[in-house]
């Protein structure tokens, strides 16, 4: 496995833009609401809701039902796990985006196939 | 945006990833800003307090003549000792303006809306300030209860303002949870919080007209070593940084018992020594205690 181009290093979970960014905006030590992100992504509750369930079944995020006054509210934060998931995704898209080439000769051609 | 899944991950081109790098660097962008927006609510929230009660300690303090005798039961009218008592209550608010500011500092600028929202909250936060400059200058001898309803009259905006945050904080999607873990403040965090406190506590206590201009001295001296440990890891700004509910909550106390020092130690007909050392120790106690008890950790 010396060779190793960057796009194996890519998580499924977060392949989808949606999910890619709510991972993006998720942290440890800040919650932030379903409304709010909803409104921060740009995105409408189905499609969010798909994207946390996802997520979370990765176990890339935690949710906590809470209140604020007589209002429910639904609270993300992003896990351990989903952070240093995060971290290798978005090496391998910079090691992407960058156009490196794989580390030996042997996988230069699924190295541009992969970049087009 | 939409959650279309696809799953050859060969497939992703360099254009395609560097988009969604940009797309992942503007979703943090607005997060951060959403953050910055609710801790500035915080700050400003509390700091209209800090500045209100600043002001109106101000005016029981230093202003008005002998017609504010009988306001407080035993609470009256002493002259001549306003010097050490004004840096006293100037020690105070500029040590909670060094730490709010050390926390403004590390957000965002605010932009759009909330550029706008911060000058507006700058400008209600100098009303009572010109308030007490016209009642120091143009009215030195108005009653006391006539120099604290104009300072009231004038805090008016900035306390609305301050509620107007207050809620718009409660109210915010984003906010920090329960910290999972705590720990002591590092050394430096100990010391400075320490020292904070028993600062303040030496400058109340000496500033009671016992101890002459030993008061202003004190306070003088604070003034420096906030200006030289600016920006240092001794600074009011780094402590902010490292500070939990505890250390906030403490500094609140204090604070409220200088300006309540303050009040009395002008305004009373008390034995002023002990008034200053009972007050001195009061003043120091909960920021000495709050350097020893545990702030929240925070993962990275």
């Amino acid at each position: 496995m010396g060779d190793h181009h960057p796009r194996h290093d890519l998580d499924d979970a977060l392949l989808t833009p949606l999910r890619f960014s709510v991972m993006a905006a998720l942290r440890a030590e800040v919650e932030i609401d379903f409304g709010t992100l909803r409104e921060l992504l740009e995105t409408d509750d189905s499609a969010l809701s798909k994207a946390i369930s996802t997520l979370g079944a990765a176990g890339y995020l935690a949710v906590r039902k809470g209140y604020v006054g007589n209002r429910p509210r639904t609270w993300l934060t992003a896990t351990s796990a989903g952070i240093a998931a995060m971290r290798i995704h978005v090496a391998a898209l910079q090691a992407i985006a960058a156009g490196l080439p794989p580390a030996g000769g042997a996988e230069t051609g699924e190295a541009s196939d992969a970049s087009r | 945006m939409n959650d279309q899944h696809s799953s050859d991950s060969a497939q992703l081109s360099t254009d395609a990833a560097a988009r969604l790098l940009q797309a992942s660097e503007s979703v943090d962008d607005r997060v951060r800003e959403a953050i910055a927006a609710r801790t500035q609510a915080i700050i400003d929230a509390w700091m209209a307090v800090a500045v209100v009660a600043y002001c109106l300690a101000f005016a029981f303090s230093n202003v008005g003549g002998a017609a504010g005798a009988g306001l407080i039961p035993g609470v009256e009218n002493t002259t001549g000792e306003g010097v050490s008592v004004t840096f006293l209550v100037l020690a105070a608010f500029f040590a909670a303006s060094g730490l709010t500011d050390g926390l403004t500092q590390s957000l965002r600028h605010p932009t759009g809306r909330g550029a706008k929202l911060r000058r507006g909250y700058a400008t209600a936060s100098l009303l009572p300030f010109a308030a007490i400059v016209y009642l120091v200058f143009f009215a030195p001898t108005a009653s006391v209860p006539l120099a604290v309803l104009i300072v009231a009259a004038s805090a008016a905006p900035v306390v609305v303002l301050a509620i107007r945050s207050a809620r718009r904080a409660k109210l915010a999607g984003v906010r920090r949870p329960e910290p999972a873990l705590s720990a002591l403040l590092d050394p430096p965090g100990r010391v400075g919080t320490a020292i904070l406190g028993l600062w303040l506590g030496a400058i109340g206590t000496l500033s009671a007209p016992t101890f002459g201009l030993a008061g202003l001295i004190a306070a003088c001296a604070f003034f420096l070593v906030l200006l030289a440990t600016r920006t240092t890891r001794f600074g009011l700004d780094r402590l902010a940084e490292d500070w939990g509910r505890t250390q906030w909550t403490a500094f609140g106390c204090s604070y409220l018992l200088v300006l309540a020092l303050s009040v009395l130690l002008t305004r009373t007909t008390w034995d002023l020594g002990v008034v200053g050392v009972v007050g001195g120790v009061l003043v120091a106690a909960p920021l000495v205690i709050a350097a020893f008890r545990p702030a929240p950790i925070w993962e990275a």
